[in-house]
């Protein structure tokens, strides 16, 4: 805008308003300012390959194996699970610890962690389960590969008849960090969600037998089918809807 | 690490196992994934680059971040459903699946990037009023303000171009909002678990929305005032040019970065 701006002519009456549009007028230069300013600091701060660590949640699987044993197999997840898990357990060098406490992952934690009666110790210090009861002593399985095979944790919950249902405890790694997860699945479809705040379910093991929640695929694609179907039906009616208010408003703007 | 409090974020699985009130779950969910979009990532500064650059209107900013908010949703349910039912885990890795993911993000980004490059020369190769970049047009003859706009708002951003940015923006999903569909599947509410992710597309889009329409804002007001600098004039002039080559930039570093993470 000039100097010589008829709009700066017009009577002092008009003046707030334009007073307001060059407030505007410079908060819009600011917040644009600003924003590139936090745009470029954020863009050179963070890659964004790096923003979203990204990694396989950590499950149990529940089965009974027919001979009066409860068999839970655990899985740590992303591989920076297992660092953080050996870290915990005091097994890492003090050198592997950063200043801020954070510690890199490296290759041979999970043989690290592997090879260490700490793991062993951890796990059925926080994997436990339940059968009529009672409570089924634990042991682990030697460890092949603990990073894509996991532990298989063996508890004995009777003597040597099938085990029909277990409540299984489960609480690793809430203890490093609350936001942890574990996903549980068992026979015939039955699943689990284990957080700080659910540590235990119930699992049905023999046929005939109540427990656990069974979450088929048809049931999910219904309920999932159906929000995708409002959620569609609502995007398609937003659309039409706008495309009607433009065609109305269109001549009064020609005009 | 014991006793350290979980974030927004983290605790967002929580509005599925213990949804509450639900429309309050839906809000909470809706402010995450705002929360989640102020970050790093999801393309805010492309977003906001490309809509200036390329003489974008508020309508395509309303597009760009409707795409990724309609993308980050499609991505997070086609994960959580092969997690879950299909043993995805068994295939590839999460870790290595995501890369892969942000890989074609980044060469998405490029092919937009490239296509802005060549739309740009394109104008400049044919004569000066051609379609085009929004801005150089017009104002650089100092001239009739009507006819300045008039040729540059015609034009403005493509819609395929703003698409496949929002694609881009929204290919590699949220860890959060992919460990809450699972959560909610394994639990058996995963239909609401499905709202709750689509809520936090929502606020992710939000945020988005804001970037580009303050973007805008701020560029048409640059556009206003070179009218009579003619630094600001050549400065409006090459912005295009510069904004298509950054946008090929960071796509061909993002790309970089993410063949880094699948090879490492």
């Amino acid at each position: 805008m000039s100097l010589l701006d008829p709009a700066l002519l017009r009577p002092a009456l008009l003046r707030p308003a334009l007073l307001r549009r060059g407030l505007l007028r410079r908060g819009l230069v600011a917040a644009a300012a600003a924003l590139v300013a936090w745009l470029a600091a954020a863009t050179l701060a963070a890659p964004p390959a790096a923003a979203h660590p990204f990694g396989d949640p950590q499950t149990v699987e529940v089965a009974g194996t027919g001979d009066g044993e409860v068999r839970v197999r655990w899985r740590a997840g992303a591989g920076d699970d297992l660092t953080a898990l050996a870290q915990h357990l005091g097994l890492l060098p003090a050198e592997r610890v950063l200043l801020d406490g954070a510690v890199l992952t490296e290759p041979g934690d999970a043989d690290l962690l592997a090879g260490s009666d700490a793991l062993s110790g951890y796990l059925l210090g926080h994997v436990r389960v339940t059968a009529d009861g009672r409570g089924c002593p634990g042991r682990t399985a030697p460890v092949a590969d603990l990073a894509v095979d996991g532990v298989d944790l063996l508890f004995a919950c009777g003597t040597g008849a099938p085990v029909g249902a277990a409540e299984v405890e489960v609480t690793t790694l809430t203890d490093l960090h609350p936001a942890y997860r574990t996903l549980a699945t068992g026979p015939d479809g039955q699943r689990a969600a284990y957080d700080a705040g659910h540590p235990v379910h119930a699992f049905a093991l023999a046929d005939g037998t109540g427990g656990g929640t069974r979450s088929s695929a048809a049931g999910a694609a219904l309920q999932m089918g159906g929000v995708l179907g409002l959620a569609g039906a609502a995007g398609v009616g937003g659309a039409f809807w706008v495309r009607r208010r433009g065609r109305r408003t269109e001549p009064t703007a020609v005009a | 690490m014991t006793g350290v409090p979980a974030t927004l974020g983290e605790r967002l699985p929580e509005l599925v196992t213990d949804p509450g009130f639900v429309p309050l779950a839906v809000l909470v969910a809706f402010v995450a994934g705002a929360a989640h979009a102020v970050g790093p990532g999801h393309g805010k500064s492309l977003a906001a680059a490309y809509l200036v650059g390329s003489g974008g209107r508020a309508r395509d900013a309303v597009w760009m971040a409707g795409s990724v908010a309609a993308m980050h949703t499609v991505s997070v349910l086609v994960l959580a459903v092969a997690w879950t039912f299909l043993s995805l885990s068994d295939l590839v890795r999460l870790e290595a699946l995501t890369a892969g993911l942000r890989l074609v993000a980044g060469l998405l980004v490029v092919a937009t990037g490239v296509w802005l490059l060549r739309r740009h020369l394109r104008a400049h190769r044919g004569h000066g009023h051609g379609h085009g970049h929004g801005h150089g047009h017009g104002h650089g003859h100092g001239h009739g303000h009507g006819h300045g706009h008039g040729h540059g708002h015609g034009h403005g951003a493509s819609r395929p171009g703003v698409l496949l940015l929002g694609v881009s923006g929204g290919l590699a999903p949220s860890p959060t909002a992919f460990l809450l569909l699972v959560t909610g599947i394994f639990t058996g509410r995963s239909g609401l678990a499905l709202v709750l992710v689509l809520a936090f597309g929502l606020g992710l889009a939000a945020v988005l929305l804001g970037v580009g329409l303050v973007a805008l804002a701020g560029s048409g007001w640059i556009a206003r005032a070179a009218e009579s600098r003619p630094a600001l004039t050549v400065a409006t002039r090459v912005g295009p040019l510069v904004t298509a080559v950054g946008i090929t930039g960071v796509g061909a570093a993002l790309a970089v970065l993410s063949a880094q993470t699948l090879l490492a």
